[in-house]
């Protein structure tokens, strides 16, 4: 016996699927004992003639309209292997339970009526079948006796769907005229239809091929969950290609992580040596690597690709179109992302070409290469609404130009370069120093509205919501305002550490406070000098500060009763005098995006 | 690898898609062939120790050789055994046949185990090669409020991908054995070293449960209460030779338990639909 397969029945809706199921059941006298008779039964009840298709239809409301709702499985056994025959729904409105049952087939009989030759849905099961990659296709022309069982009638038919899928690029593997009902070229060639050179069906269909093991493609290991077993962490997952061994040296995607694996844990047995393609396992790694669901496990020479930006063939059963700029939740594998279509072009209203963003790279690989590893599920509301065969995947991104990793504290499960490419930027300090006045909050406030809107992660810290809270309880000494500045330097490197654009907006008098604030994050650290005169400053006097700071009502005023000292070598220097708060603000926002946006895209396109 | 280690490995996959995607999980153990595999499937898929409760929901109907299994494996086996009462048969819809009314006492018990314990999972070791509606089941499949089953509600499952958690379901039916065949479980059993209830085997019976069999040799093909279940004629004695059976007949394995089945099919849907297994 070869290896059994699963066989898909599609077409068009009243074509004959559920009928020629169970007339191959009865061809092959596998019918079981009683059904014909509990059939006849359910028929009277309904005062309807005979219906075979009742053996499949088993929902009472399919008997009642006579049609397949849901898609439904039967075994037959031929003399050549098991078959697992999955009856689909033929009618439009339940093309996703058609594509339920679509997906888990290895091969397809397409069936078409005689009278009626291709119709809608023919084409449309024909067209999902070449999206999905099943190409051994054999075609059942049926009710031949409708046509009273003439060659010209099937010449005809045969004609049309051969052209129809010559110009996919695939013929069908046969077409084949038969009649259901009457039980003609099932098991032996009709002599009704003593023209027909061809085999009868089911000598076709044991001419189909079992599909091709995954075993010699490169391993992926998408990880399901992690167990703790007395001492060990057991990570757990279906091998979809390729095989392992103890010993080997692994990769993990998207973290990058390197690890030899160190058992392959199997019970009631102890450990085994190795798995391959298509077992469940449970595995140890001998370093302590950190593992979590969504990761896809492959060894070092043939990782699969970090998608972060990919274009897919993909069939939609969703509620409103795909429109370029929604987001939509992907799921890969074990993994789940957020991604947005950037572009979508619609081929049919359930087929689309659509170029996905995601905002975490995706480990996945192209759909003709590996195909278990190349699909991913789209969901709406929490359900599965669409499915999608990655076409091409962009340029894999370039190592991010992350200077050092000595802010990052080793306890962190994610690093700063997998929140760079979730946020799209690199995190950095920009640092405003300058005279009460200069226009600092109000670039920083402006600033952080248009970085905001452009998706990027911002936040403003300043002498308010800092002596709000964190420096509730220190004054405007010298000292006072030396620890509120470190404060503030700590706080804003806590931020960059989680991936802010942080603005920072402090007087910051001395050279020294400045100093001190880069050395808490100096890969991450931009000294801007928002400048303007002391006169400029008191004129503008937004607050009243100055007046009250001449009256001697507030003391120790940067400026006026305390020094400010210029900064010697700024990164940057914004003259609010002598240009406008908005010239001044898109100055800030080409040197932000030069430092955190352009690293990212140019690592992309490397 | 043989279909039987691709059934056995995509079983595992499921067990713990749903281990890892539901909060409070239990399974149905009626110690019957299938729901036999199905925990030792569960005791693969986590190392050796299934990390949920087994339910047994009680009519206090079984067989005799159906307790004396359920006292000795829950505890060989180190499993966390719930066993739940089954309302009385005064509460069971009145409009089902007799049988399918005994049956539908499973179907309250198991929707009080729900409500007392809290289950937001329940996995079930229904196959769709046993019947009708059961071909059309998803892996994963939503229930309502009181258990029940709308088909028409029951999300596309693409490929392996499931989905485990839904905003209208009140809890999740999980069926790892969906793809699986009689004969599968047949051969699994064998190949794993598998216990059985001895039921399953054939040997002469005269009376059975106040019916008269003339000593015909006999086995039961599906396990279910007393009263309404009833042997097959048979003379597989050994697992090897139920599988030879299986192989070539073409009776119904569920030919020994009618549930009104005569009347009309439609009556194991109603049953299903109001939240039998």
């Amino acid at each position: 016996m070869s290896a059994p397969l699963t066989l898909l029945l599609a077409g068009h809706v009243d074509h004959g699927k559920s009928t020629l199921a169970a007339a191959l059941l009865h061809a092959l006298g596998q019918m079981p004992e009683g059904k014909a008779e509990a059939i006849a039964h359910a028929c009277a009840a309904r005062d309807t003639a005979f219906e075979w298709a009742f053996a499949l239809d088993s929902l009472a409301a399919e008997r009642a309209q006579n049609v397949t709702m849901d898609a439904g499985y039967i075994w037959l056994t031929t003399p050549r292997r098991r078959l697992r025959i999955i009856d689909a729904p033929g009618h439009q409105e339940f093309i996703a339970a058609m594509m339920t049952g679509a997906t888990q087939a290895d091969a397809a009989l397409l069936v078409a009526d005689a009278a009626e030759g291709l119709r809608e849905q023919t084409r449309r099961h024909a067209y999902l079948l070449h999206m999905l990659g099943i190409t051994q296709i054999v075609i059942a022309v049926n009710k031949m006796d409708a046509v009273s069982y003439s060659e010209t009638a099937f010449q005809k038919i045969s004609t049309e769907i051969t052209r129809h899928f010559a110009a996919r690029g695939k013929p069908p593997i046969a077409v084949i005229p038969i009649s259901a009902r009457e039980g003609e070229g099932l098991g032996a060639t009709s002599n009704r239809m003593p023209w027909y050179k061809g085999p009868a069906l089911l000598a076709a269909l044991d001419k189909l091929k079992a599909p091709p093991s995954a075993e010699t493609l490169p391993l992926r290991l998408p990880v399901q969950d992690v167990y703790k077993h007395g001492e060990k962490r057991v990570l757990v997952g279906r091998i979809e290609s390729g095989s392992v061994k103890v010993g080997d040296e692994i990769i993990l995607s998207p973290s990058q992580e390197k690890a030899h694996i160190a058992s392959i844990e199997t019970w009631p047995n102890s450990a085994a040596a190795g798995a391959s393609a298509g077992q469940s396992i449970g595995l140890t790694l001998r370093e302590d690597a950190f593992v979590q669901r969504g990761m896809v496990l492959s060894h070092v020479q043939h990782p699969p690709a970090l998608a972060s930006d990919f274009s897919a063939h993909l069939f939609w059963f969703g509620q409103a179109p795909i429109a370029a700029g929604a987001s939509y939740t992907l799921r890969a594998g074990t993994a789940e992302a957020a991604a947005k279509a950037l572009e979508a072009e619609a081929l049919d209203d359930m087929a689309y070409r659509v170029r996905f963003q995601t905002r975490s790279p995706l480990p996945l690989d192209l759909h003709t290469t590996q195909p278990r590893t190349g699909r991913f599920v789209i969901m709406q509301r929490g359900v599965p609404v669409g499915g999608g065969m990655v076409e091409r995947i962009a340029a894999q991104a370039a190592a991010l130009p992350i200077k050092s990793a000595h802010i990052t504290p080793h306890t962190q499960a994610i690093s700063i370069e997998q929140r760079a490419r979730a946020n799209g930027h690199l995190p950095g300090i920009f640092w405003f120093s300058g005279l009460s006045g200069a226009g600092k909050s109000t670039l920083a406030q402006a600033l952080q509205k248009t970085l905001f809107a452009r998706g990027a992660q911002v936040f403003v810290l300043d002498g308010d919501n800092l002596r709000a809270g964190l420096s509730r309880d220190l004054g405007f000494s010298p000292q006072d305002r030396r620890e509120n500045l470190r404060r503030a330097a700590e706080v804003a490197a806590l931020f960059a550490q989680s991936g802010f654009i942080v603005i920072a907006a402090f007087i910051s008098p001395t050279e020294e406070g400045r100093l001190a604030a880069r050395a808490c994050a100096p890969d991450w650290f931009h000294d801007i000098y928002i400048r303007a005169s002391l006169a400029a400053c008191e004129q503008r006097d937004a607050k009243g500060l100055y007046a009250l700071a001449r009256s001697g009502k507030i003391t120790e005023f940067t400026g006026i009763s305390a020094p400010f000292e210029e900064p010697g070598q700024p990164d940057l220097t914004v003259d609010t005098e002598a240009q406008s708060i908005d010239a001044s603000a898109a100055q800030l926002l080409a040197y932000i995006e030069r430092c955190c946006m352009a690293p990212l895209q140019e690592a992309a396109y490397a | 690898m043989t279909p039987l280690d691709q059934l056995e490995a995509d079983s595992i996959y499921i067990l713990r898609e749903a281990f890892h995607g539901i909060g409070k999980l239990c399974m149905l153990w009626s110690f019957g062939k299938d729901s036999t595999v199905l925990v030792h499937l569960a005791r693969k898929a986590f190392l050796g120790q299934v990390p949920f409760p087994l339910v047994h929901c009680d009519t206090q109907l079984e067989m005799e050789e159906v307790y004396a299994f359920r006292n000795r494996y829950a505890q060989e086996w180190d499993l966390h055994l719930l066993t739940q009462l089954c309302p009385p048969l005064e509460q069971t819809d009145p409009s089902l046949p007799p049988e399918a009314r005994v049956a539908a006492r499973k179907t309250l018990g198991l929707n009080q185990a729900l409500s007392v314990h809290g289950f937001t999972g329940i996995i079930a070791g229904i196959r769709r090669d046993e019947e009708g509606t059961r071909a059309k089941e998803r892996v994963f499949s939503p229930r309502g409020e009181h258990g029940e089953w709308n088909i028409r509600s029951a999300p596309s499952e693409f490929w392996d991908y499931y989905t485990p958690r839904l905003p209208h379901a009140a809890h999740m039916r999980i069926h790892p054995l969906l793809a699986w065949t009689e004969l599968d479980i047949w051969r699994y059993i064998a190949r794993e070293n598998l216990p059985v209830v001895p039921l399953y085997f054939a040997k002469t019976y005269h009376q059975f449960e106040g019916r008269n069999f003339g000593g015909k040799r006999m086995r039961f093909r599906s396990l279910g209460e007393r009263g309404i279940t009833w042997p097959v004629e048979s003379d597989a004695d050994t697992v090897e030779a139920i599988i030879a059976e299986l192989e070539t007949t073409r009776v119904s394995e569920r030919a020994g338990r009618p549930m009104g089945a005569d009347s009309d099919a439609s009556s194991f849907e109603k049953l299903r639909q109001a939240g039998y297994m």
